[in-house]
């Protein structure tokens, strides 16, 4: 070989690897790069919890635009107007999303689940109002499966293809050229593919695992981070008027006859014990299959602490009452759909309810329940305390008090 | 020179052979006007609108057979160009160039239409041109040389970087074994056989091998994989004793390939793929075999076309089945040269398979001998008489060559070579690219040594065709860039222009091509209002000014922007924001910009451009048609459509445009746009649409929410304020670029530029002065009533309207909550909080935070679900009827009674004002030929009620609410 022919192998080496190095680059920098959430988001605790990442989206997360153009396009898998709030989701004004999907960029910007997609709960004032978003209870209105099947439906339809989803993202951004390559050629198959399997897709593994397991601790600091986060957050006060000559009324009613069992503040350990149920008599279902699971060899790891008082107790914890007004429907199965309810008799408590509303009802204490559809917004589940672990019995606690005695505890109730 | 047969002629045709370029000129002059005839003659009609002929049996009868005529020429130059007639190419020099002449007199003389003349003259002169220019070329380079076919190339790509690159070897016969041998003539009874044996006499080299690559693989396995054995051949004569020839002597060697397995390549490569069992193939015995060239030969003068294959005499004391072992086979070989053994060189006649094949020569193995292998390549051409032919060999011809090229040169080379890196294999294949032009001999055919002359020959050819193509190429591929990436708004100097006729950008993605837009009321005058056409879209209540011609002119609030080369158009804000003013009957009308358009009825347009669609007669043709006639209009206003546009129209754009105004209809289809009247919209089920909501599942109270269109006046103190009958948004950039949605600019089309100048200069924009009498004395009692009973919620008269210093309740620009003002509250209804929320998804992707840096357009944030209608400041007030959000009061002295006194029944759209009331005339149902709408105030959304009672003056004595309407006049 001569010299030139040997020069100009160097060349073509060299170019080779720069062209590598470039191409590692470019997808670090489109499929990979990891870009922190904005100071808003990490700022707050609230904000953290409600719109912060558990880090899902590298495992689970759906391409932004995709999730943004989804519901524009295939409103027909959708019972009612208003995109992911159909599906059940809350969403607060002028927030970007709703609540429990953070937005983070890896490369691309995707959105999956975090902790508030289960873990926040919504309520109004009235059946006009504005819905307020509570982080860090449990969710009354969110069901998942609804949206896991929405996404589904979508990659099943013919129509979940680059051509009509990119003309939907079209009319809501304008992607670079490269952008809109990977989209068509990259990130709608995957995604597709994705939601089809259903294996890891906005909700991942860990979250998954988690709510299988809910007492396992978790390993991952991020999320140990949010609970560390959350630990604080106090229940929000009653927003409706309180009226505190009937709420002073009902608080040595409450000292009287709850408060031997009820402690108000979760921190408090003195109490919450669990009671035996031939004590309160309230459905065994539950308790039942945790005895059988706890019977399987090595299921102690999947116990909370409260599950395991549980089984200890052989009955259930009677649990701290702060911020009870947002916690309704009431009982550990949910069979009670106000507190009102629960200062009666078994036979006096409604037998069918349809749970999920979020408007407050201020009479009886506990969430709106008799109407099946609250029309253009959602249909609700239809509860029915006949069937097998729906049992509303037990816990038959002040149901003696006079009508007036009732209305000043329920007052003075809405004030913890 | 005797004359060939016509089957010949026809193998002419077919093969091309030896084109000079003068003829290749000729050809595909032919084929530009063959395509041409074809496209006249199958679609005469869009030929005639491409020439701008007009339309009709008569024209497409005529271009059907120009059409024909054309084809047939074509024709003509295709096969003389073919049979690379020089005869031809000259007349056809002295033929073309007078065809502009010809082309001009027809023109001139009214026969032949202009864009046709000039389309022949061009494409028969530039094909003159082109000929001249390869005619010199020809006469100064000497022919053209010959390229191998495609597949040929292919073929040397393949396996020359299969050699080079892959395998460092041969593809096939990687390895084998060289003997030498004499040749002697057996005599055959033919002469030209008898010749052609005796040319082969004297010394041949023979390698003999299997044909795949089987190094290292276990021997088990190399010995199942179907191989087939191979011979080559060198038939040559020793310069000295040991001269082993190891490249063949061109012109004095032959190399001939032969192979076992079957007689031809493709019944090889079968008969290997289906197992090696066939055409009796021994794949462990050399002698069982006939070894086939897979290519005929010519041989002698040519007259003589065989088949030739070779034959192994068979060892006596071979036994007759031998074992399934490579080892086995190759000691056989070394026994059978040790006896010099032979091998029968055998020919038969192509074409005459019947025949048995003539032994004509014989090999006689002498002994085995150890050379380069690497150095010995064989190239199967022309030699001792042997010609092969065929498609196999002219593949050949070029695959040897560079398969050659891209090996290592010798045996030291390729172990050296055997080393490398696939990166440094690579990099020497791409910096020495094979040549693949080769004829014959080829200077390629030398082991590679550094640079080659690789294509240094077809480069120094002169002439200024090539340049002169560039040229015209490149100007052509700047233009058409240019072109079709214009995004070119017409803009105007002057602010009030910009805001009438200004681009939004809507344009980009939604716009409807001009010249389709002007022809729609034409064509469709029975979907308009007054089903008259000639009128433009002035019956929808559409502002024509300065006696602008309103079939050509655009009226006030649409834009135009010239989008990849067409100038198309769309709405803008002035369309729902500029009204007019008459003073009586048959008056000029005022133009005020910034006041509703209180005489454009946007349900009735949107009906109008969605509805005509899916109209029989919305067809390409028809439009082109009446396109086409108002083109020749002296009172048009744009340029004509150009060729290339025209047939954007035909074949794009009006399709285009359908699918545009479907899609839109078909999303807005829920809103009923016939309960609007002229001056109202439903605005907030719009971007439901937008967000393409399943309507059919929403609650059926959010369906109705038809407001009158608001006065936008006075922006600047306006900021902050809750915007938006319903107060839902206290941004004016985001109410801004929600409005400029219905102008069809979404995030990616907006021109951010343009819309901000209008929203600039609307900051300040003020109304006009109440043109007519007003009793000063009279209005300065009603300033104190104003303030007492109005001010509160409405604020000052004059911007910035809040009172200075602030009084302790300052509700201008603040929701009152709906139980208080109790007017009708379906447009309340229809703003959901479900909206709400999702419009917080509009301009996503355009926020700081998430690093996308403008900070105009920003994602939209402010949009609040509220409990009752806003307060406005009332600058213009008087030309803001009718009143209430929903319009459902005629005018403001009415607005001052009681609800249940106001008119429950009256007509909008008249641009007649009267002063007496405050408000424009609304008792006639129609004037001056055009119908006004009927608002009845009992139907769904146009309650009068609310906005009633002591605090809204409704109980004032009348005296006290004359003084406050004078007052309110001077607003």
């Amino acid at each position: 070989m001569n010299d030139q022919t040997k020069s100009k192998s160097r060349v073509t080496v060299v170019v080779l690897v720069l062209l590598v190095i470039a191409g590692g680059l470019a997808y670090w920098y489109k499929f990979d790069r990891d870009v922190p959430q904005p100071a808003w988001i990490t700022a707050s605790a609230r904000d953290n919890f409600l719109y912060g990442s558990t880090g899902a989206e590298r495992d689970a997360g759906i391409p932004y635009w995709i999730w943004l153009a989804l519901p524009r396009i295939f409103p027909e898998y959708l019972p009612y107007p208003g995109g992911y709030v159909a599906l059940g989701m809350t969403w607060e004004e002028g927030k970007e999303m709703p609540a429990g999907f953070s937005k983070k960029t890896n490369g691309y910007v995707r959105v999956a689940a975090n902790c508030a997609l289960c873990h926040a709960a919504s309520y109004r004032s009235a059946p006009d109002g504005v819905p307020q978003v509570v982080a860090a209870v449990p969710s009354h209105t969110v069901d998942l499966q609804p949206l896991l099947a929405f996404l589904k439906q979508c990659a099943q339809d013919p129509r979940f293809n680059a051509r009509e989803l990119l003309a939907e993202i079209d009319t809501a951004t304008e992607l670079s050229f490269v952008d809109s390559l990977i989209y068509r050629f990259i990130l709608i198959p995957r995604t597709r593919q994705a939601l089809l399997d259903q294996t890891s897709v906005i909700v991942d593994s860990t979250l998954r695992a988690h709510s299988q397991n809910p007492g396992v601790p978790f390993s991952d600091p991020r999320l140990k981070a949010l609970e560390d986060l959350i630990a604080n957050l106090k229940a929000p006060a009653y927003p409706l008027p309180i009226d505190s000559t009937l709420a002073s009324a009902g608080k040595p009613l409450f000292a009287q006859h709850c408060a031997s069992c009820h402690a108000v503040d979760p921190g408090d350990k003195t109490k919450g014990k669990a009671f035996p149920l031939s004590e309160i008599g309230t459905d065994r279902a539950l308790l039942d299959k945790w005895m059988t699971a706890s019977g399987r060899p090595g299921a102690s790891a999947g116990l909370t602490s409260a599950h395991q008082e549980m089984l200890k107790g052989g009955g259930y914890g009677a649990a701290a009452v702060a911020g009870i007004w947002l916690r309704g429907p009431y009982l550990h199965n949910g069979s009670v759909p106000s507190l009102r309810d629960l200062l009666e008799p078994q036979a006096q408590r409604r037998p069918i309810f349809f749970p999920g509303n979020d408007v407050i009802d201020p009479e009886n204490l506990g969430f709106l329940s008799i109407a099946e559809e609250e029309p253009g917004r959602r249909k609700f589940q239809r509860y029915d305390t006949t069937k097998p672990g729906n049992s509303n019995a037990g816990h038959l606690y002040g149901t003696a008090l006079s009508r007036s005695e009732k209305d000043a505890l329920l007052e003075y109730l809405k004030t913890l | 020179m005797t004359t060939p047969t016509l089957t010949e002629m026809f193998g002419r045709l077919l093969r091309a052979e030896g084109q000079s370029r003068a003829a290749v000129s000729v050809e595909y002059f032919g084929w530009l006007d063959m395509v041409l005839g074809l496209i006249m003659f199958f679609a005469p009609d869009s030929s005639a609108s491409l020439l701008g002929l007009p339309a009709g049996v008569q024209t497409w009868n005529l271009l059907r057979l120009v059409g024909l005529l054309v084809s047939g020429l074509g024709l003509l130059y295709v096969a003389s160009g073919r049979l690379n007639s020089q005869e031809f190419a000259f007349t056809s020099l002295l033929d073309r160039p007078i065809v502009p002449l010809v082309m001009a007199v027809l023109y001139a003389r009214d026969i032949l239409p202009g864009p046709l003349a000039l389309a022949f003259s061009i494409s028969d002169f530039g094909g003159f041109l082109w000929t001249l220019a390869s005619w010199r070329q020809d006469a100064r380079d000497g022919p053209l040389p010959s390229r191998p076919s495609r597949i040929a190339r292919l073929a040397a790509t393949f396996f020359s970087f299969t050699s080079g690159v892959v395998r460092n070897a041969r593809t096939f016969h990687p390895d084998g074994r060289v003997f030498l041998g004499t040749v002697r003539s057996l005599d055959p009874a033919n002469e030209s056989l008898a010749r052609a044996a005796r040319q082969l006499e004297g010394t041949v080299l023979l390698r003999i091998g299997m044909g795949l690559m089987k190094k290292g693989m276990p021997r088990w396995l190399a010995d199942h994989i179907p191989d087939a054995p191979s011979i080559a051949a060198r038939f040559f004569t020793p310069a000295s004793p040991d001269d082993t020839r190891l490249e063949r002597h061109a012109g004095e060697d032959l190399d001939l390939l032969s192979t076992a397995g079957g007689d031809r390549l493709w019944k090889l490569v079968l008969n290997l793929a289906t197992g090696g069992f066939g055409y009796g193939l021994h794949q462990f015995d050399y002698f069982r075999n006939v070894y086939t060239a897979d290519v005929p030969y010519r041989i002698g003068d040519g007259s003589l076309d065989v088949w030739v294959r070779l034959v192994p005499s068979l060892d006596p004391a071979q036994p007759a089945a031998s074992p399934q072992d490579g080892r086995v086979r190759e000691q056989a070989l070394t026994h059978a040269v040790a006896r010099h053994a032979t091998i029968r060189i055998e020919a038969q006649r192509t074409g005459h398979r019947r025949e048995p094949f003539v032994p004509i020569a014989e090999i006689r193995f002498e002994e085995e001998i150890q050379i380069d292998q690497e150095a010995l390549h064989f190239a199967p051409v022309t030699g001792r008489g042997f010609a092969p032919h065929g498609f196999l060999t002219d593949v050949r011809k070029t695959v040897y060559p560079s398969s050659v090229h891209s090996r290592a040169a010798n045996a030291v080379s390729r172990a050296r070579r055997e080393h490398e890196s696939l990166g440094r294999r690579l990099a020497r294949y791409f910096s020495h690219r094979p040549i693949v032009v080769i004829e014959g001999e080829t200077p390629a055919m030398r082991p590679p040594t550094g640079q080659t002359e690789a294509g240094s020959s077809g480069r120094s050819s002169g002439g200024i065709t090539k340049p002169v193509l560039l040229c015209v190429s490149a100007v052509l591929v700047g233009y058409l860039a240019v072109r079709f990436t214009r995004d070119r708004p017409v803009d105007y100097a002057d602010d009030l222009l910009h805001f009438k006729h200004g681009s939004t950008g809507g344009e980009r993605r939604t716009g409807i091509p001009y010249w389709l837009f002007i022809a729609l009321p034409d064509l469709f005058p029975e979907y308009l209002p007054d089903k008259t056409p000639g009128r433009g879209y002035s019956s929808l209540g559409m502002i024509y000014e300065n006696q602008d011609d309103p079939r050509f002119a655009l009226p006030v609030g649409m834009s135009m922007r010239n989008v990849r080369g067409l100038d198309m158009v769309y709405l803008n804000c002035a369309v729902c924001h500029t009204g007019t003013v008459r003073d009586a009957p048959g008056t000029t009308p005022r133009v005020v910009a910034g006041m509703p358009a209180n005489t454009f009825d946007l349900g009735a347009f949107s009906t109008f451009l969605t509805s005509i669609p899916l109209d029989q007669k919305f067809t390409p043709d028809r439009l082109l048609d009446q396109i086409r006639v108002m083109q020749d209009d002296p009172h048009r206003t744009a340029d004509k459509l150009d060729v290339i546009n025209n047939l954007i129209y035909r074949y794009a754009a009006v399709y285009l445009a359908r699918e545009r105004l479907l899609t839109l209809g078909q999303r807005l289809a829920f809103i009923d746009k016939k309960s609007w009247g002229p001056g109202r919209v439903d605005t907030f089920n719009a971007p439901k649409a937008l967000l393409n909501f399943p309507m059919e599942h929403a609650d059926p109270r959010e369906l109705m929410g038809n407001v009158d269109f608001p006065s936008i006046w006075y922006q600047n103190p306006r900021k902050g304020m809750q915007l938006h009958w319903d107060g839902n948004n206290t941004s004016v950039d985001e109410r801004n670029l929600s409005a400029a949605f219905g102008t069809g600019a979404y995030p990616p089309s907006l021109d951010t530029e343009r819309v901000l100048r209008t929203a600039r200069w609307l900051e300040t924009a003020a109304p006009p002065k109440y043109p007519y009498a007003i009793d000063g004395l009279l209005a300065a009692r009603g300033a104190p009533l104003y303030a007492q009973y109005c001010g509160n919620c409405h604020g000052t008269r004059d911007p910035p309207f809040r009172h200075d210093p602030p009084l302790a309740n300052e509700l201008v620009g603040t929701v009152v909550p709906i139980e208080k003002i109790g007017t009708d509250r379906s447009r309340l209804d229809s703003y959901t909080w479900l909206l709400a929320v999702n419009q917080s998804t509009l301009y996503a992707g355009y926020e700081k935070d998430w690093g996308f840096a403008p900070p105009y357009p920003q994602r939209f944030t402010h949009f609040r679900k509220t409990q009752g209608y806003s307060n406005s400041p009332l600058d213009g007030i008087w030309l803001r009827g009718p009143y209430l959000h929903n319009g459902s009061v005629p005018n403001l002295k009415e607005l001052l009674d009681p609800a249940p006194v106001r008119t429950k029944v009256f007509y909008r759209g008249n641009d007649v004002y009267d002063p007496q009331n405050v408000g424009f005339v609304s008792n006639l149902p129609a004037l001056e030929g055009r119908s006004f709408f009927k608002i009845d105030t009992e139907k769904p959304g146009n309650g009068n009620a609310g906005h009633d009672g002591a605090v809204y003056g409704t109980d004032l004595p009348a005296d006290q609410k004359q003084a406050l309407l004078e007052y309110l006049k001077t607003f």
